[in-house]
């Protein structure tokens, strides 16, 4: 029965992979400007390879991790989701804006509600991206016309992870002109799952 | 109560047609509940193959893929991953344990693994659990070999024995490393899980059979000697996967990131809970397929009942007639349908909730030896209370057409004359 459940499994690989096929190129509409990374690729790091990775506007990627101790709340997304534009602020007014949105950012309370049987704090929340003139990303990348992410880790302490069950997420209200989607991803000791939310929405872990 | 008792009797008066209408709903009834059965079983194998395991990390492709040759043994790697990357990231102080995997050889059909000690130590199946030994100890040697249960099983190795491993995954491979057989110093007790299908050896041992080839192919003239093998240095320079424990499980997707994000070589770093429920989602659709297939059985299965009981309505109407004259009212004649079936419904229910069970219970041994797989036994759940719920509402629901009939024809039929 098992070598019956692979052989189905594998079967329906073939349909999920014409799926995801097509995801592909969807995703990878902003690939011709994206070339542009090879000519940006810093000359010192002659065994890196090239980094085109997917870049979709109003998408983000958030992942919810708890362990014995707390929960990380990680999010990836294009900087245009989040700040508007995604080139290095030159006037006052972009400037003005990537403070205000790191700052936002770091009202992590206001981003997301967890259920208080948990008993979580938000302890640091780390913001990384060229924008703001951050180490992580070489400032090459952050030329005018490239593409850059901005990485969010919120850390919590809690009392009681164990109870963590929702997560309430507002992004979508927070930056209302920012998402269209985002991919929610979370993995708990009980186990794992995904879910697509286009709204703010709660997420129930388990 | 009389109306039941008259119903029961009716139906015994045409046992030979109604039993085989009897059957056909069991049969439908049993497939619709074995259905969910095997989805079910399907789902909690797949998810009980790995657990503790923070990451998977392999060369860039989709994590599903990764998860599926890393894990389940289906499919190919497209590309290897560099030892030095692997040491690295197994460097990052996050990083508690990690486990490196080489795949690619093959015994009789049975995929090798080639590994370290630290899977014996770390690889966690089901709620936890480490893998556990039948008979022997974890390969110490170059050329040992650790068998899963299955391999072990069917073909009938014991501790001490040796075996050539076959370059490729093929079933039939025509090139084998038979100049450097493999002893077996080990033999794991069942999981359920893919590892049953396994032979892991050490990552120094798919080294050396592999030292005198070139371009995958053994080079004539050039051999080199198990013995031989052993003075030479057989640290791998790549492998195929990794597994990957965190200190803190918290960190998960920040070490994901940074995994992704490594400079040297694309790699792909993958939480297998997520790929696996991204894999369950994908399934969704073909979970549904099966459940439509199985539904319209039972739909099949209940038109059958239907037909023998309009294809009766004139064989009765001298029945319903009398049932009139000696003082049934025309609702009474119309319950009488709905009761019959009704009492089939339930009646193939029970017998296609039993047939499972007992089928369940006859298939567990051969499918124990078979594919070291124990079948648990068959519960109705809620969820199942519930199909049978449906199945049982439609057929009342199909039993209405006869009834109307019977109903509106009660009076005149049968008593007036025809010519």
């Amino acid at each position: 029965m098992k070598r019956f459940m692979f052989t189905a499994t594998l079967a329906l690989l073939f349909a999920m992979s014409a799926a995801s096929a097509h995801d592909d190129k969807h995703e990878h509409k902003h690939e011709p400007k994206e070339a542009g990374d090879t000519a940006a690729q810093p000359a010192g790091q002659a065994e890196a390879h090239e980094q085109h990775a997917a870049h979709e506007h109003g998408v983000a990627r958030l992942g919810i991790a708890v362990g014995t101790e707390g929960l990380e709340i990680s999010l990836d997304s294009p900087a245009a989701n989040l700040a508007g534009f995604e080139h290095v602020p030159n006037t006052d007014a972009d400037k003005q804006k990537v403070k205000d949105m790191v700052e936002k950012l770091q009202a992590g309370d206001e981003l997301f509600t967890l259920n208080a049987e948990a008993g979580c704090e938000l302890k640091d929340t780390e913001v990384l991206s060229a924008l703001h003139g951050d180490e992580m990303q070489t400032p090459a990348t952050a030329e005018a016309g490239e593409h850059s992410d901005i990485n969010v880790t919120w850390s919590y302490a809690c009392t009681k992870p164990a109870e963590l069950t929702e997560v309430a997420v507002r992004l979508f209200s927070a930056f209302p002109e920012g998402f269209q989607k985002i991919s929610a991803e979370w993995v708990t000791d009980k186990g794992a799952s995904a879910q697509e939310l286009d709204k703010d929405d709660t997420l129930k872990l388990h | 109560m009389i109306l039941f008792k008259l119903t029961l009797h009716s139906l015994w008066n045409r046992r030979a047609s109604l039993l085989l209408t009897l059957f056909s709903i069991a049969i439908s009834v049993a497939l619709l509940l074995g259905v969910e059965y095997i989805r079910k079983e399907a789902k909690s194998s797949f998810l009980n193959t790995i657990s503790g395991t923070d990451l998977v990390v392999g060369a860039r492709s989709g994590p599903v893929q990764l998860l599926l040759y890393s894990v389940f043994r289906i499919g190919n790697a497209t590309n290897n991953i560099s030892w030095q990357s692997y040491q690295d990231i197994a460097a990052n102080p996050l990083v508690e344990w990690t486990i490196p995997i080489s795949l690619g050889d093959s015994h009789q059909g049975y995929r090798v693994l080639g590994t370290n000690q630290d899977y014996f130590r770390h690889y966690r199946y089901a709620d936890k659990r480490l893998l556990a030994f039948a008979e022997g100890k974890p390969f110490a040697g170059v050329f040992d070999a650790v068998l899963g249960a299955e391999v072990a099983r069917k073909l009938g190795y014991r501790l001490g024995d040796n075996i050539v491993i076959a370059h490729g995954a093929a079933a039939t491979s025509f090139t084998l490393h038979d100049d450097k057989p493999f002893t077996v110093t080990g033999i794991l007790a069942p999981t359920g899980t893919p590892l049953d299908r396994t032979v892991h050896v050490s990552l120094e041992g798919i080294e050396a059979i592999h030292i005198d080839w070139v371009n995958g192919a053994k080079v004539s003239g050039y051999q080199v000697s198990a013995d031989e093998a052993l003075q030479k240095n057989l640290q791998p320079k790549v492998i195929t996967a990794f597994m990957v424990g965190l200190k803190n499980r918290a960190a998960a997707f920040r070490v994901q990131r940074d995994i992704n994000d490594y400079k040297r070589e694309p790699l792909l770093a993958t939480v297998p809970g997520v790929a696996l429920a991204d894999l369950w989602q994908a399934l969704g659709m073909f979970e549904t397929v099966l459940r439509i297939i199985s539904g319209l059985v039972v739909v099949a299965g209940l038109l059958g009942m239907l037909t023998t009981l309009l294809s009766t309505l004139n064989e009765r109407r001298r029945e319903m007639a009398i049932l009139r004259a000696v003082g049934a009212y025309p609702r009474h004649v119309f319950l009488l349908f709905v009761l019959e079936a009704g009492v089939l419904a339930v009646l193939g229910c029970l017998l296609g909730a039993m047939l499972v069970m007992v089928g369940l219970v006859a298939a567990r041994p051969w499918v124990m030896a078979e594919y070291g797989l124990y079948l648990s036994t068959w519960l109705p759940d809620s969820g199942d209370a519930l199909l049978l719920a449906a199945v049982a509402g439609l057929a009342l629901l199909f039993s209405l057409i006869p009834g109307a009939i019977a109903y509106r024809r009660s009076l005149q039929d049968g008593l007036t004359v025809r010519v």
